[in-house]
C-alpha cells in the first residue's frame, strides 16, 4: 500500500506525539512507583527489624550466639531477608547470616552506628550496593535503644526493580495499543480526501494527453464533486474539436500518399535504369536498377554531374538532346556507358524531357545490353564444342563393343565348366546315404538332400524344408538349444545324438556332425552338417544295457541292478528320515526237485511264472530282481508301515502256492521269504541282503511257504554261528595245534558171534572252556560253510591212522578176530557232489597203508536223493576203491529199496528210535519196522546194524529177529583210541567180555 | 515374633515407600507399621491384613505389649548421612545386644527411623509423624543441631504428653539451656565443652591467633561462640572467621574461604562443620599451603572425614592427615582398658546391623567401628539401663524420673553418667585425637611452640 503525502505527514506527527507521551509517562510513573515501593519496602524492613529486635530481646540479651543464630535463621527464612546481622552493645558481631564473611560495606555501617542510646524510632535506613550487583535496603535497628546491641537487616531491592519494570512495560503496551488504533483511524480519514483528488489529477493528465476514453468516477456532493463535474464537460468539448480537425487532414494526405506510393513502386521495380537529370546536367533522381547496372548499389548520387558518374556518352545523351526531348519522346539509342571503375558496357538509352515547376528535367531510361550480346557469342561456341564431342564418343563406343564380344565368348567357356562341377557335386549331395543340410542360425533349413528328407520321412527335400523350418523335430525341446550353444561355443558339433520325430510320428535316433560356416567378417552365415540314422545302433546298445542288468530268463533286474537300487534307497533314507523301505529275499522250496524231475524247461517256465507273480504283486516303484537260480529279491520302497511289507509277503506266498499248469502238468511250488524291515541301521547293502537271506533261511527251516522278519535273535544267532565257524576253522588249522577235535570209537558187536565186529568213528569237539560239542551241533554249520570238506578229510585221515593201529593190534590176535572186522566212518552228503572226494580218499588210504576192506563209509539217504546221478557215480567209485558203503538211519527218510541196489550198498543201520521203541507198547510199530529191515537185510545180503541198544530186552529182541550187529551203551560207550586198542588187546574181537545173557537165549 | 508376621513386614516394606522404617533389633524381620502414609494404601494394607489375620493377629498384639518403640529422625541422605548411618548402627547394635539377652527386663527395644537429610523442616514433620502417627515411646538419637533446634519448640508443644528427646547427636548449647532443657536428655558433652577443651590444648601449645571456619547456622554459630568464649577467657578474640552454607558436599570449592582466613595469618584453625565440608576445607587449606593445625569437633565425624582425605591423598599424593586435631566426646573404642569399648567391639563384630534399605537412597559403606557408632552404642546402653529400672510399668513420666535419678552410672568408659533436675547432660569429658599411623590416637597435649 502506498501512503499518500498527506497521510505520511500525519503519521510522522503522531509518532512524535506518542513517543514524547510514552517517555513522559514512563519516567513519571516509574519514579512514583519506585518511591512508593521503596517507602513500602523500607517500612517493611523497619517493621521486620523491629520485630526481630523486640521479639527476641531476651535471646539477644543473653549473648548466646547459638540461640541468636537460631532466631535469625528462622527470621531470614520467613521474612525473605537478604541478611540479618546482630551486633552486641560493644559493636562486636555476634551472629550473622552471611557466607562466608560479612561484606565490607555492611561492616562499615556496623562500625558507624552510634554507640549511644537511641529512643523513639531509632532505626536508620540506608541503601547499599553489595557486590557483585545487589542493591539492598539496610536497616539498623537498636535493641533496647542500643543497650542490647543492634540488629541489622538487609532487604533486597531486586523485587522493586522487577515490579517497576513490569509496571512500565504494561503502561507502554497500553500506549502502543492506543497509538495503533489512532493510526488505523487516520488511515481511513486520509483515504476519504486524498483518494478522489488523486483520481481527478490522473483524469486531467489523461485529457491533456488526448485520452478521452477515461471517465472520472468521482461523484460526491462536496467541492470535489462539482470540480469533477466541470472537468468532465470541459473534456467533452475539447474532444469534439480535436476529432473534427484530425478527420479533414487525414482525407487530404491519403490522396497524395496513394499517388506517391504507386509511382515509387513503379520506379523502384522497373528493370531498366531510371535517371532524372536537371538542366545543369546534375543528377536529380535515379532508381536502384540504375545503380545495380553501374555497380553503385546503395549510393545516393543525387546532385552529382551525370557525366562524371556515368561516363561522357551517357551524360551527353542525357543533356544534349534536351531540346528534342522537350518536344517528343526520342527513340532509343545505343551508347557506351562507363562504370566508375573504368569498365564500359553497351547500353540503350531513351531520353524524354519533363517540365516541372522548378525548371525542366530530362528523364532517361537506360538498359544494359551487354548480357544479351555476350549470350549470343556463347551460343555459337557451344554448338562447335558439341559437334566435336559427339564424334569422339562414337569412336569409343565401337571399341567397347568389340571387347564385349570377346568377353561373352570367354564367359560361355567358364560357365560350361562350372555347370559340369555343379552337376558332379549335386550328384553327391543328392545321392549321399547320409542326410546333408544347411541350416540358418534362425532355425530355417536352407537346403537338404533327399537322404535327409528320407530320414525324416518326407518324400522330397522341399517338403522336408517347408515342414521342418519352423518346427523342431527334436523330441526333447532343449536339444536344439544345446545344439546351437555347442555350435556357438566350439564352431562345430560332433556325434550329436538325439531323438527326433519323423513325419509319421515315429521316433528315431540320429547323430549329427555339423560345422559353422562364416563369412570373411566372421558372421555366421549358416550351419552345414550330416545326419545319420543311428536308431538301430541305439536299440542294440539299449538291448545290451538291458541284458547287462537284467536276467535274461525272466527279464527282471539282476543282482547288480538290484544292489544299485538298494544303495539308492539307503541313500534316500539317510536324507529323508520319513522314507522307509523293506528288503525281501525269496527262495522257492523244492525248486531243485522240480527242475531235476520235470526238466529245465518246466523249471524255467516256473521261474517265469514266479517272476510274473512277483511283478503282479509289486508296485511300480518296487524292484523285483532275480539273483539266479530260484532266488529272488524284492525292494519295497517308500512303505508307510512294516505291515505293508507283511501284506506283500502274504500275497506273494499265496500267489505262488497256486497250482500251475505247465505243459499239461500240474506243478505246485511254494516260497520262503526273509524280510528286513529295520533297514535304517545298515551301512552296506550287502549286509542288508545277507540278513534278509538269513531271515529267509530261518523261514525255510521253520517249514515251507513261510516268511520270517529278520530280528535281533537271528542276528545274535548269526553271530553265534559265525563265532562257531571261526572256532571250527581254528580247530582245524594244523598250525595252531589245538587238538580240540577228537575221534572216539564206539564198538559194533556181532550179536550172533558175541564178539567185537568193528567200530563206528565218532567226532567230538572239545572247545575252549571245556564244552564238548556233538557233531549234530556243528556239522550242519560245517556243511553250510564248506568247512565240512577239510573236516571230513581230517576225520578220514585220523581214522585211517587209528584203523592202522587196530589192524596191527588184530594181527596179534587169532585170525578169526579179523574176520569181517570193519570200522565205519561218517561222510557228509556234501562230498557226493564234490569230484575231489574219491581222489582224496584214495590218496589217504595209500599214504596210511590201511586195507580199504576194513573201512566202510556211512552216509545218509538224503545224499542219494538230492543228487541222484552224481551220487551214483561217486558211490560206484568208492566201491571200486574197496571201501564199504553203509546207509545210516535207514528208514527215516525216503527209504527206497532201489537205492540199495543202485548204489551197491553193503550195510544198513537201523535208527536208534526204532530200537528204542522195541519192547514198548507205545513203540509205534517199531518192531514191525525192525523186523522188516532185518528180513530185508538178510534177503539182500546186507549187514544190518542196530543202533542205540541200551537194554538186554532190546538185544534179546534184535537177536530174536536175527539182527546180526548192534551197537550201544549196553555194550560200551564211545571209547578213545587207547581204550579201543585195549579192548582189542583183551580179546574182545574173539569174545566180548561180559556179553549179557539173553533171556531164552 | 513368630513367622506369621513376616509376610506383613515384607508387604509393608513394599507398600511404604516413605522414609519410615522400623528396625527390630535382633530379629530378621521388622514389625509392621501401624500407620500407612495414605488412606488408599492403608485400605490396601487392611485388606491384605485380613488375609493373614488368622496367622498373624495375636502375635504382634502380644509382642507390642512387650516392646518399646523409639523414633529416630536423622540424616540418612545428603552429605551428612555418614553421621546418621553410624549413630544408627551404634544404637541398633546396642539394642540388638540388649534384645538378644532377653531385652531390658523383658522389654524389647525397637527403633523407628525416618530420614530428614539434615534439614530442619523434614525433621519437624518426621517428629510430628513419630508422635501423632506412630505414637513412639520417646524420641531418640536425633542427629544435628539445626534439625534438633527446630524440633525443640515442638517438644514444648507436646509437653502435656511428656514427650522427650533422648541423647541427640549434637552438642548445641540450645539443648542444654532453658527453656528446652526439660525436654531433652543429652549424653554427650556440649560444643562449649569441646571448644573449651580444644582451645585450652591449642593455647597450651602456644597458639594465639585462632581462626574459625564454621557452618552458617545454629551449629556453626554455637561452635564459633564456644571458641569466642574460650578465647575471651584469655583476653583474645577470633582473628578471622568464615562461614559456609549447610549441606556442602566434599566437591565444594573452599579456596576463597581459605584465602580469607589465611589473610589473618592464623596459628590454628578450628572448623565447626560436617565431615564433607571440613574435609573439603582441609583439602583446600593444605593445597593452599596452610600448615597451621586444623581442629574439628566431634560432629565432624572423624572416621568419615579421614576417609575423604585418604581418598584425596591417593589422587594428589599428598598427606592431608598430619596437623589435624579431632575433638571427641567419647574415648577411643580401641582402648582395651575400657569395658565398654571391649563390649562395643565384641557386639559390633557380631552384630549384622543392616542399614534400612528404604533409606539407602545413596551409597554408603559403613565403618566397621567408629566414634559415632560407639557413642550410639553407649546411648543405647544408657537407655536400656533406664528401661530396666522402670520395667514394671514403663511410662514417659517414669522414664524422665528414672533418668533424672540416674547418678554415677558406670557404663564402662571411666567417666560416670549422671543426670539430675536441671542437669540434662550425662557426660562432660572431651578427648583429643589425632590420626597417626593409620589409626586414631588419644593425645593429652598438642605439640607446639612457645606461648
Amino acid at each position: 500500500m502506498r501512503f499518500q503525502g498527506l497521510f505520511l505527514r500525519l503519521l510522522v506527527f503522531m509518532v512524535a506525539a506518542f513517543g514524547v507521551m510514552a517517555v513522559a509517562t514512563s519516567i513519571l510513573s516509574g519514579r512514583e512507583l519506585n518511591d512508593s515501593m521503596v517507602r513500602e519496602y523500607e517500612g517493611r524492613a523497619v517493621a521486620l527489624a523491629r520485630s526481630i529486635a523486640d521479639g527476641n530481646t531476651e535471646t539477644l540479651l543473653s549473648q548466646n550466639a547459638g540461640a541468636i543464630q537460631a532466631a535469625i535463621d528462622l527470621h531470614q527464612e520467613m521474612g525473605g531477608l537478604s541478611y540479618i546481622l546482630v551486633v552486641d552493645p560493644h559493636g562486636e558481631v555476634v551472629a550473622h547470616t552471611f557466607t562466608p564473611v560479612v561484606p565490607e560495606e555492611v561492616l562499615a555501617i556496623v562500625r558507624d552506628t552510634p554507640g549511644q542510646a537511641h529512643f523513639g524510632a531509632g532505626h536508620e535506613t540506608s541503601t547499599l550496593t553489595l557486590p557483585p550487583d545487589m542493591e539492598v535496603i539496610h536497616v539498623a535497628q537498636p535493641v533496647l535503644g542500643g543497650k542490647g546491641g543492634y540488629v541489622h537487616i538487609g532487604l533486597d531491592k531486586a523485587p522493586i526493580r522487577k515490579a517497576i519494570g513490569q509496571a512500565i512495560f504494561r503502561q507502554q503496551m497500553l500506549t502502543l495499543g492506543v497509538f495503533l488504533a489512532f493510526i488505523f483511524l487516520a488511515f481511513f480519514f486520509s483515504r476519504g480526501v486524498t483518494g478522489p483528488l488523486r483520481k481527478l489529477a490522473d483524469y486531467a493528465q489523461r485529457v491533456a494527453n488526448h485520452d478521452f476514453s477515461a471517465t472520472c468516477e468521482v461523484r460526491s456532493d462536496d467541492e470535489i464533486g462539482s470540480l469533477a463535474e466541470a472537468m468532465r464537460s470541459m473534456a467533452g468539448q475539447i474532444e469534439g474539436h480535436v476529432t473534427q480537425l484530425e478527420s479533414s487532414v487525414r482525407e487530404a494526405t491519403s490522396g497524395l500518399e496513394d499517388a506517391l506510393g504507386s509511382l515509387s513502386a513503379i520506379v523502384g521495380n522497373i528493370a531498366d535504369g531510371l535517371l532524372v537529370v536537371d538542366e545543369a546536367g546534375l543528377i536529380v533522381r535515379h532508381n536502384p536498377a540504375l545503380l545495380r547496372m553501374f555497380g553503385l548499389a546503395g549510393q545516393d548520387l543525387a546532385g552529382r554531374p551525370c557525366t562524371e558518374v556515368f561516363g561522357a556518352e551517357v551524360g551527353h545523351a542525357a543533356t544534349l538532346s534536351r531540346a528534342d526531348a522537350l518536344r517528343a519522346t526520342a527513340a532509343p539509342r545505343e551508347v557506351l556507358a562507363t562504370r566508375p571503375d573504368g569498365a564500359s558496357f553497351p547500353a540503350e538509352i531513351t531520353v524524354s524531357g519533363v517540365r516541372l515547376t522548378g525548371g525542366a528535367v530530362q528523364v532517361c531510361i537506360l538498359r544494359d545490353v551487354s548480357v544479351a550480346k555476350k549470350a549470343e557469342q556463347e551460343r555459337e561456341q557451344s554448338r562447335a564444342l558439341l559437334e566435336r564431342m559427339v564424334a569422339e564418343r562414337t569412336r569409343d563406343l565401337s571399341r567397347t563393343n568389340t571387347q564385349l564380344k570377346i568377353e561373352v565368348a570367354e564367359r560361355k567357356v567358364v560357365g560350361d565348366a562350372l555347370r559340369r562341377a555343379e552337376a558332379k557335386f549335386r550328384g553327391i549331395f543328392e545321392n549321399a546315404a547320409e542326410g546333408i543340410y544347411q541350416f540358418s542360425p534362425e532355425g530355417r533349413y536352407l537346403s537338404a538332400n533327399p537322404a535327409m528328407a528320407h530320414i525324416f520321412g518326407y518324400a522330397t527335400p522341399d517338403e522336408h524344408i517347408s515342414a521342418l523350418s519352423d518346427v523342431s523335430p527334436y523330441v526333447e525341446e532343449s536339444r536344439r538349444d544345446v545344439f546351437l550353444a555347442t555350435m556357438e561355443e566350439q564352431g562345430q558339433v560332433r556325434n550329436f545324438e538325439s531323438q527326433v520325430r519323423r513325419r509319421d510320428g515315429s521316433v528315431i535316433w540320429i547323430s549329427e556332425n555339423a560345422r559353422k560356416v562364416v563369412n570373411p567378417a566372421g558372421q555366421t552365415l549358416f550351419y552345414e552338417g550330416f545326419v545319420s540314422d543311428i536308431t538301430l545302433r541305439k536299440e542294440a546298445e539299449d538291448r545290451l544295457m538291458h541284458q547287462a542288468f537284467h536276467d535274461s530268463l525272466t527279464g527282471l533286474p539282476n543282482r547288480q541292478l538290484f544292489m544299485d537300487h538298494l544303495r539308492m534307497a539307503m541313500e534316500r533314507a539317510r536324507r529323508r528320515p520319513d522314507f522307509r523301505f523293506a528288503v525281501l529275499y525269496m527262495d522257492l522250496d523244492r525248486f531243485k526237485v522240480i527242475n531235476d524231475s520235470l526238466g529245465h524247461d518246466i523249471g524255467d517256465q516256473l521261474l517265469r511264472h514266479v517272476a510274473r507273480a512277483l511283478l503282479n504283486c509289486a508296485r511300480s516303484t518296487d524292484t523285483v530282481a532275480r539273483f539266479g537260480g530260484d532266488e529272488f529279491a524284492i525292494l519295497l520302497e517308500d512303505i508307510t508301515a512294516p505291515r505293508d511289507a507283511i501284506h506283500f509277503s502274504r500275497r506273494i506266498l499265496d500267489d505262488i502256492c497256486q497250482p500251475l499248469d505247465l505243459d499239461g502238468r500240474e506243478v505246485m511250488t511254494s516260497g520262503s521269504l526273509g524280510i528286513v524291515l529295520r533297514t535304517e541301521r545298515y551301512d552296506r547293502p550287502e549286509a542288508l541282503l545277507r540278513d534278509a537271506d538269513t531271515a529267509m533261511y530261518h523261514a525255510k527251516t521253520m517249514g515251507k511257504s513261510r516268511f520270517k522278519v529278520f530280528n535281533q535273535k537271528m542276528h545274535t544267532k548269526a553271530l553265534e554261528t559265525m563265532e562257531i565257524e571261526v572256532a571250527l576253522r581254528r580247530a582245524l588249522d594244523p598250525s595252531l595245534d589245538l587238538e580240540e577235535l577228537v575221534l572216539l570209537f564206539q564198538p559194533i558187536l556181532n550179536i550172533r558171534a558175541r564178539r567185537l565186529a568193528g567200530f563206528e568213528v565218532l567226532l567230538r569237539w572239545r572247545r575252549e572252556g571245556g564244552r564238548e560239542m556233538l557233531p549234530g551241533e556243528f556239522i550242519p554249520l560245517a556243511e553250510e560253510t564248506g568247512i565240512i570238506y577239510p573236516l571230513d578229510y581230517w576225520v578220514f585221515a585220523q581214522a585211517c591212522c587209528s584203523i592202522r593201529n587196530f589192524e596191527q593190534a588184530l594181527e596179534a590176535r587169532p585170525a578169526r578176530s579179523r574176520a569181517d572186522f570193519a570200522t565205519n566212518i561218517n561222510i557228509s552228503a556234501k562230498h557226493f557232489r564234490s569230484p575231489m572226494l574219491v581222489g582224496h580218499l584214495e590218496q589217504t588210504l595209500r599214504s596210511c597203508g590201511v586195507d580199504p576192506r576194513g573201512i566202510a563209509l556211512e552216509i545218509t539217504e538224503s545224499v542219494l536223493l538230492d543228487n541222484m546221478g552224481g551220487a551214483r557215480e561217486v558211490a560206484a567209485r568208492i566201491r571200486e576203491l574197496g571201501l564199504g558203503l553203509c546207509i545210516d538211519d535207514f528208514g527215516t527218510g525216503y527209504s527206497s529199496l532201489s537205492y540199495i541196489r543202485r548204489f551197491s550198498v553193503d550195510a544198513i543201520k537201523i535208527d536208534r528210535d526204532f530200537v528204542a521203541g522195541l519192547g514198548r507198547e507205545a513203540g509205534g510199530g517199531s518192531e514191525a519196522i525192525v523186523k522188516t529191515l532185518t528180513t530185508l537185510g538178510a534177503g539182500l545180503n546186507l549187514k544190518v546194524v542196530a543202533e542205540g541198544v541200551e537194554t538186554v530186552e532190546q538185544l534179546a529182541y534184535l537177536s530174536g529177529l536175527g539182527c546180526q550187529y548192534a551197537q550201544g551203551y549196553l555194550f560200551a560207550p564211545a571209547l578213545s583210541e587207547a581204550e579201543a586198542l585195549e579192548l582189542i588187546g583183551a580179546g574182545a574181537a574173539e569174545a566180548w567180555p561180559g556179553f549179557p545173557e539173553l533171556p531164552g537165549g | 515374633m513368630n513367622a506369621g508376621v513376616c509376610p506383613h513386614a515384607a508387604r509393608s516394606t513394599m507398600f511404604h515407600p516413605s522414609s519410615t522404617v522400623k528396625a527390630l533389633a535382633g530379629t530378621p524381620c521388622a514389625r509392621p507399621a501401624r500407620r500407612g502414609p495414605g488412606l488408599v494404601l492403608r485400605l490396601a494394607l487392611c485388606l491384605s491384613q485380613c488375609l493373614v489375620l488368622a496367622l498373624g493377629w495375636a502375635a504382634p498384639a502380644q509382642a507390642a505389649s512387650r516392646e518399646l518403640v523409639f523414633g529416630m529422625s536423622a540424616a540418612f541422605s545428603g552429605p551428612a548421612r555418614g553421621l546418621g548411618m553410624e549413630y544408627y548402627r551404634g544404637l541398633m547394635a546396642s539394642f540388638e545386644h540388649t534384645n538378644a539377652h532377653g531385652g531390658a527386663r523383658g522389654w524389647r527395644l525397637v527403633l523407628s527411623v525416618r530420614d530428614d537429610g539434615y534439614a530442619p523442616l523434614p525433621a519437624l514433620s518426621n517428629t510430628i509423624g513419630f508422635v501423632e502417627q506412630e505414637r513412639v515411646f520417646a524420641l531418640l538419637g536425633y542427629v544435628g543441631t539445626p534439625t534438633t533446634a527446630r524440633v525443640l519448640p515442638l517438644l514444648k508443644h507436646y509437653e502435656s504428653e511428656r514427650m522427650i528427646l533422648l541423647f541427640p547427636f549434637t552438642g548445641a548449647d540450645l539443648l542444654r539451656e532453658r527453656p528446652y532443657d526439660a525436654f531433652v536428655f543429652n549424653l554427650r558433652a556440649s560444643y562449649f565443652d569441646e571448644t573449651r577443651g580444644l582451645m585450652e590444648a591449642l593455647y597450651a601449645a602456644g597458639k594465639r591467633r585462632i581462626a574459625v571456619f564454621h557452618q552458617g547456622d545454629v551449629y556453626g554459630r554455637n561452635g564459633w561462640d564456644g571458641v569466642r568464649r574460650a578465647l575471651s577467657a584469655h583476653g583474645l578474640s577470633i582473628v578471622a572467621d568464615a562461614t559456609y552454607r549447610r549441606g556442602a558436599a566434599y566437591t565444594q570449592d573452599f579456596r576463597r574461604e581459605v584465602g580469607l582466613l589465611q589473610a589473618a595469618r592464623p596459628d590454628a584453625i578450628i572448623t565447626v562443620g560436617t565431615a564433607p565440608a571440613c574435609a573439603a576445607f582441609i583439602r583446600d587449606a593444605r593445597d593452599a599451603g596452610v600448615s597451621a593445625p586444623i581442629a574439628t569437633l566431634s560432629f565432624a565425624d572423624a572416621d568419615n572425614l579421614i576417609k575423604f582425605l585418604l581418598a584425596q591423598a591417593k589422587v594428589t599424593e599428598r598427606d592431608y592427615t598430619t596437623g589435624l586435631v579431632f575433638s571427641q566426646v567419647v574415648p577411643s573404642f580401641d582402648d582395651p582398658a575400657l569395658p565398654a569399648a571391649r563390649l562395643y567391639r565384641q557386639v559390633m563384630d557380631q552384630a549384622r546391623v543392616a542399614l534400612p534399605a528404604q533409606l539407602m537412597h545413596e551409597e554408603y559403606i559403613p565403618n566397621s567401628r567408629s566414634f559415632v557408632s560407639f557413642e550410639g552404642f553407649l546411648a543405647g546402653q544408657v537407655l536400656a539401663e533406664a528401661v530396666r529400672r522402670m520395667a514394671d510399668a514403663p511410662t514417659r513420666a517414669r522414664l524422665i524420673e528414672m533418668l533424672q535419678g540416674m547418678k554415677g552410672l558406670d557404663i564402662g568408659i571411666g567417666e560416670k553418667v549422671s543426670f539430675g533436675p536441671g542437669h540434662n547432660q550425662g557426660l562432660r569429658q572431651t578427648y583429643l585425637v589425632v590420626y597417626r599411623g593409620g589409626g586414631f590416637q588419644n593425645v593429652k597435649a598438642l605439640p607446639g611452640g612457645q606461648p
